[in-house]
């Protein structure tokens, strides 16, 4: 049984969703080593967000690259943002970023935060600027795009079987150990007297004995005691 | 078997109109998500020839990869959950569904012989018939015959698991999904004979833009199923009051005007000067009534009509606050104000958003329906819309089963309790 992960553009993409944007792209930034991207819309303004991830800030420059790309990105789009990990924020001038108009995201497992909303650009005083040469340009891109996604894909997919096998491995140990577990529990209920109904109403309360975090909604939720009690 | 084993073994299966969610305890808070459908292949096709495809029948996230030409979709796309019940004889919905719970159970069925089966709780509508039940335990039974996957099951309504993930055991549920509306007040246990049921939900709606997607020249496009509830999504609003938004809309276009991309394609929407029928949208999901959609209907737009389904009546045209006040006052008198304090609304039909710039003339579900109230002379009233509406009914499967006793057994008098199909 496994738990789904979120990717960072996930949850970028929840805290913008929020404010009635959604995601119209998600790509590898192809003027870039270093970032992912993240196109989002509420309908009229768009915003392009760099995501850099802990891996790519391993790389010297990859932040100062970051911010060269999405100063191009200005041109195009209404509002930029980059996003990092969260401990990657004190490595940030925040007062620069925010002169500059970028906004800054941070972002860790548990979810996404805006720490500076991007300064967003009137909509006609950009689009005069994507005029020329458009079509060369993207032919040329689109060349460079099928490259760069082939080498991803496969990055990704020998990354994906690394991955699984790994989760396999932990599963399988996993179900061992529930399964002695589960063998010593039942030998020492069957050395224990039959125990009353109240004490296994209590015992409702407790955590499973994987000792995996119970789901929020499960907390302090009344109706566990009342269907408990169902008899 | 063990207490311990169940809680750690508890899957839910939420049966949608829309969307199928499904999964184990150990997912934590979300569950994975596919559509509520299946296609039925054509095996004498060239292309199912060449696949090598020896299923007839396909689900969850495969389907997209099976689809053949537009004209074939209709005939064999299966929605099975569409109107929130089953016909005892539609033989290819209740294919689907049994094929959808094999591939749910199966996708996290772990593979050691200490797996003994799951425990599940399935979800369905409220108004489901007794037979839905019954084939329903039948069909785990059957699932069992490969392979033992349940070990004991249990069906719960809607309702109740969205009352039950959002911790509120007195409670109204509103619980409205892509093809109709269930209205319970709960008191523990749901009131069955209180329930009221709405012919139209997020479907409707969707026709309602289609139509307006017709009218703003974009008839193309207002063919794609999935692109119209797209754009109902994005460009929708729930006016505060409808007259009032529809005046504002026409003197200030520029703020309710909108451009909206669809993701991957080169296709973009702007209703331009029609940008007021937006208002429609959410306001036909609260009251058909209003006079304004009578010129739709004479044009020949399907109006949602009064239908009887098992045992219940399901009201097309009747408002959504008469409909909650009409199941409220089936209670008794001494419950009611409790009902009243604290109604849930779940179901992807109600996450309306409210622009920025547009706060006063649109308003978010909960807003729209306590004046609603308010003007049939309600007061006291507490409208909620649940946190993550779209899951909620899989987290009160999962509460559900984590706390119900397995040596509790179903009991068909109360509808509740573990059938033991393994």
């Amino acid at each position: 049984m496994s738990r789904r992960r979120l990717s960072p553009e996930d949850v970028i993409a929840a805290i913008y969703e929020e404010e009635g944007f959604y995601e119209v792209e998600r790509s590898r930034d192809l003027g870039s080593t270093y970032s992912s991207r993240l196109i989002l819309s509420d309908g009229k303004k768009e915003i392009a967000v760099n995501v850099l991830d802990e891996e790519s800030l391993l790389s010297r420059g990859a932040l100062q690259d970051a911010l060269l790309q999405a100063e191009k990105l200005k041109l195009k789009f209404d509002g930029v943002c980059i996003a990092v990990p969260r401990k990657y924020v004190k490595v940030i001038d925040e007062s620069v970023m925010s002169m500059h108009g970028f906004g800054l995201i941070i972002y860790d497992k548990l979810g996404a935060e805006e720490i500076i909303p991007p300064r967003l650009r009137e909509r006609a005083s950009r689009e005069p600027s994507r005029e020329p040469n458009e079509g060369v340009e993207k032919a040329g891109v689109e060349s460079r795009e099928i490259i760069e996604l082939r080498k991803e894909v496969s990055r990704v997919l020998r990354i994906l079987e690394e991955v699984e096998a790994r989760l396999d491995r932990l599963e399988r140990d996993q179900r061992s150990l529930a399964g002695r577990i589960s063998r010593l529990e039942s030998e020492l209920a069957r050395s224990e007297p039959v125990q009353r109904r109240e004490e296994v109403e209590v015992k409702v309360q407790a955590s499973p004995r994987s000792g995996r975090k119970l789901p929020s909604y499960l907390h302090d939720n009344p109706w566990v005691e009342i269907l408990s009690r169902r008899e | 078997m063990s207490e311990e084993y169940k809680r750690e073994h508890v899957f839910g299966l939420d049966y949608g109109t829309s969307d199928f969610k499904f999964g184990p305890i150990t997912l934590g808070e979300v569950p994975e998500v596919v559509e509520n459908r299946g296609y039925f292949i054509d095996r004498s096709s060239l292309m199912s020839r060449i696949m090598g495809v020896r299923r007839d029948l396909v689900v969850g996230k495969d389907v997209p990869r099976f689809l053949e030409s537009r004209e074939d979709l209709a005939e064999r796309m299966v929605y099975p959950m569409r109107n929130g019940v089953i016909a005892k004889d539609d033989e290819r919905a209740w294919k689907v569904i049994e094929e959808l719970t094999r591939y749910a159970l199966e996708a996290f069925a772990p593979k050691d012989e200490s797996f003994q089966g799951f425990y599940a709780v399935a979800s369905i509508s409220i108004i489901s018939p007794r037979y839905m039940y019954e084939h329903l335990f039948e069909m785990f039974r059957k699932i069992n015959e490969e392979r033992i996957l349940v070990k004991a099951a249990t069906i719960i309504p809607q309702p109740l698991a969205v009352a039950i993930a959002h911790k509120t055991p007195t409670c109204t549920v509103v619980e409205s999904g892509h093809g109709n509306t269930q209205i319970c007040p709960i008191s523990m246990y749901p009131v069955r004979n209180a329930v009221m049921a709405l012919n139209r939900g997020g479907g409707a709606a969707n026709i309602l833009t289609m139509e307006i997607l017709k009218d703003a020249g974009y008839g193309d496009l207002a063919k794609e199923e999935s692109l119209v509830r797209f754009v109902k999504e994005r460009i929708g609003l729930v006016p505060r009051n409808l007259d009032e938004a529809l005046r504002y809309a026409r003197s200030n276009l520029d703020k309710v005007r909108i451009s909206i991309k669809v993701p991957g394609t080169r296709i973009r929407v702007d209703l331009g000067e029609k940008a007021w029928a937006r208002f429609l949208i959410g306001e036909y999901v609260f009251n058909p009534g209003h006079e304004i959609f009578q010129s739709y209907f004479a044009r020949g737009m399907p109006k949602p009509s009064d239908v009887k389904i098992g045992d219940t009546y399901f009201y097309g045209m009747m408002d959504m606050a008469e409909a909650i006040i009409t199941s409220i006052e089936k209670c008794p008198i001494e419950l009611q104000p409790h009902l009243y304090s604290k109604i849930l609304l779940s179901g992807g039909n109600f996450g309306w958003r409210v622009p920025e710039g547009l706060e006063g003339v649109a308003v978010r579900s909960d807003q729209k329906l306590k004046e609603m109230l308010a003007e049939k002379g309600v007061e006291n009233v507490e409208v909620a819309i649940v946190g993550d509406p779209k899951y909620s009914v899989w987290r009160g499967c999962i509460v559900y089963g984590y706390a119900v006793p397995l040596d509790y057994p179903w009991k068909w008098e109360r509808m509740e309790g573990w059938m033991n199909v393994a």
